[in-house]
């Protein structure tokens, strides 16, 4: 049923998001046009253009934040669940549908994000400067780092993706906390989330507090320590975050 | 046809009561197939539970026979049909003594009446 | 077994007792109509037997099973209000239905909503208030549900629409199931219903066989429910 839940979450945010990348890229283009030098060199059009791609950057951000929270709450939590929440499906599908649809599109909005630079040099004219300088820089990181460095970069790549969960899993916490609340859900909601970081803050700390000694040399070993030590810490809080939906979707359901 | 119920009679009484009409008026003749219980049910907006109560009835006095496979069909008993039509002329002809008895006319002045209100509807 | 069975469910919101030690027993093959006025506790049980609400205390089943993945293959649920993704078209919606529910039967669906004359090709943000709740009970009816959970299927709708609304409930439900309508609008549907539930300020009042109460009393559900619920 996962399966059936993500063929119909994961165009949805799309829908949602597709018109806002679309116009991101357009700004894209029209930065680069602005900056290449085929153009007039007018600084008010650099600086325009300049700004319209910073709001559109800034909107993709603020949009994919709140689609997610949308989606979540509106079609699990809100008039929508009435279908939704009727479905022959467990809680754990509906949220693990949710999450993974938002993973999607979080990483999907980083890869607009290359896209739209590379729009950039496209239009401005520095494609092909890019395109000499890439495959030296590309070497130059590559012989660099070194044996162990790439098992660091790795646990890096793991880190920032248990992360990302984390952080899609807590908004999920904090809205069905918060819709626990009957009345005023968004404001509880909001409250719900500002005691999940103070206990993410409690848990950072209590963890360093027992490991003082973490960072002594900064060397290889604690790198692996931290990334390692991270990564546990992270996947219990995800775990921590889903089994509270888990539970409140299953045992305390009340729609209003 | 239609299909009007009163309130404050069971819906099957009712039901019971339409079915003898027809039958009893040839809309569904004799021997003649009747329609499903849910299409009845459908085209009456009653409940089919209420409609198969109401048919069993039927069955029960005769005037309908079902065959196990192919469904309910109007009885081609002519007895049956002539007692069928003698009832109901005596009910009808009750409830029309019973108003004229209301309004002070005795079994004796309405029998004398009939006739004359007859040539007159004529 | 009872298809659905109620035990002392009591609903409190806050201090507000929705739901107040209700006892109940459905069997199938019947409608049934869940009667009461607005606000006296009928929406609300039909979301505790859906899982939406969770009960304060006491118990409500389904085929001896409580609200979850089990009782929602079973059961067909009309909400009280438009719950269906509304950039989506008849067809999508149909191949919705057919993605979640076994029992659903895409080609009767279809050929509902054919009869109806609504084009499969456009949204449902597109359809008047009556097509839509016309059409979201098409969705509803086409499944081959053991109990329907229908919440105010005819509520503000016009009198042909009512028609066409009953129509498809008596032609569509089967000796299996149990169809439960709740509404106050009950001289509508009083012809359809085999059994009636007075529900009075979260309490069952009465649970009587309807032609039994014309029967007894000599008098309507309609007329009866006046009595009962007199201001």
């Amino acid at each position: 049923m996962l399966g059936k839940l993500l063929k119909y979450e994961i165009p949805e945010l799309g829908r949602k998001l597709a018109p806002l990348y679309i116009g991101w890229a357009a700004t894209a283009v029209l930065l680069g046009l602005a900056v290449g030098p085929a153009a007039s060199k007018s600084d008010f059009m650099v600086v325009l253009s300049g700004m319209l791609y910073s709001a559109a950057a800034t909107a993709v951000v603020v949009m994919t934040v709140i689609t997610i929270i949308q989606r979540y709450s509106n079609s699990l939590l809100g008039d929508d669940a009435y279908f939704n929440q009727v479905l022959p499906v467990t809680a754990s599908e509906h949220i693990a549908s949710k999450g993974l649809s938002a993973m999607i599109w979080v990483i999907v909005s980083g890869a607009v994000m290359c896209l739209t630079g590379l729009l950039i040099a496209i239009f401005s004219g520095s494609m092909a400067e890019f395109l000499r300088v890439m495959p030296d820089i590309w070497r130059d990181i590559i012989m660099k780092i070194k044996g162990e460095e790439w098992l660091i970069l790795l646990e890096i790549l793991i880190m920032m993706v248990f992360s990302l969960t984390k952080s899609v899993l807590a908004i999920y916490a904090a809205i069905t906390i918060g819709h626990q609340a009957q009345k005023r859900t968004t404001l509880a909601s909001i409250g719900a989330y500002i005691g999940v970081l103070f206990f993410e803050t409690f848990v950072g700390r209590t963890g360093m507090s027992i490991f003082p000694n973490f960072f002594r040399n900064f060397d290889i070993y604690d790198m692996h320590k931290f990334f390692g030590g991270g990564m546990l810490i992270t996947a219990a809080l995800c775990a921590i975050y889903f089994l509270i939906c888990k539970y409140l979707m299953e045992k305390r359901l009340n729609l209003a | 046809m239609e299909w009007n119920f009163k309130n404050g009679i069971p819906i099957y009484t009712q039901i019971i009561d339409e079915m003898t009409m027809r039958i009893a008026s040839g809309t569904y003749g004799p021997g003649e197939k009747l329609p499903s219980v849910r299409d009845l049910a459908m085209d009456a907006g009653v409940n089919p539970n209420t409609m198969q109560r109401a048919l069993a009835e039927l069955e029960r006095r005769e005037l309908v026979f079902s065959e196990r496979t192919s469904g309910r069909f109007v009885t081609r008993n002519e007895d049956v049909l002539k007692g069928l039509h003698e009832e109901l002329a005596k009910r009808y002809f009750r409830e029309f003594a019973d108003k004229l008895r209301k309004i002070g006319m005795s079994y004796a002045e309405i029998a004398g009446s009939v006739e004359k209100w007859i040539k007159e509807m004529r | 077994m009872a298809r659905i069975e109620i035990n002392h469910l009591t609903k409190n919101f806050g201090g507000l007792t929705a739901l107040d030690e209700v006892d109940l027993s459905l069997e199938k093959g019947q409608i049934v109509g869940l009667l009461g006025p607005n606000g006296s506790g009928k929406t609300t049980l039909i979301k505790i037997l859906n899982g939406l609400l969770t009960p304060t205390s006491g118990s409500a089943e389904i085929n001896g099973m409580k609200p979850g993945v089990g009782t929602k293959k079973i059961v067909a649920y009309l909400p009280d209000r438009n719950a269906l993704p509304d950039y989506m078209t008849s067809d999508q919606l149909i191949g919705l239905y057919k993605d979640f529910f076994e029992d659903f039967d895409s080609d009767k669906a279809g050929a509902m909503i054919d009869d109806l004359g609504i084009d499969r090709k456009q949204t449902l943000k597109k359809m008047s208030k009556g097509t839509k709740e016309k059409l979201q009970l098409c969705l509803v009816m086409a499944r081959t549900a053991e109990v329907y959970l229908l919440d105010e299927p005819i509520g503000g709708v016009d009198p042909a629409t009512r028609d066409y609304i009953l129509r498809t409930i008596i032609s569509n439900y089967n000796e299996d199931a149990v169809v439960v309508i709740s509404t106050h609008l009950i001289s509508d549907i009083e012809s359809v219903l085999d059994d009636v539930v007075f529900i009075k300020n979260g309490r069952v009042v009465l649970h009587d066989k309807a032609d039994h109460i014309r029967e007894e009393k000599g008098e309507s559900v309609d007329q009866l429910f006046r009595e009962v619920f007199k201001c």
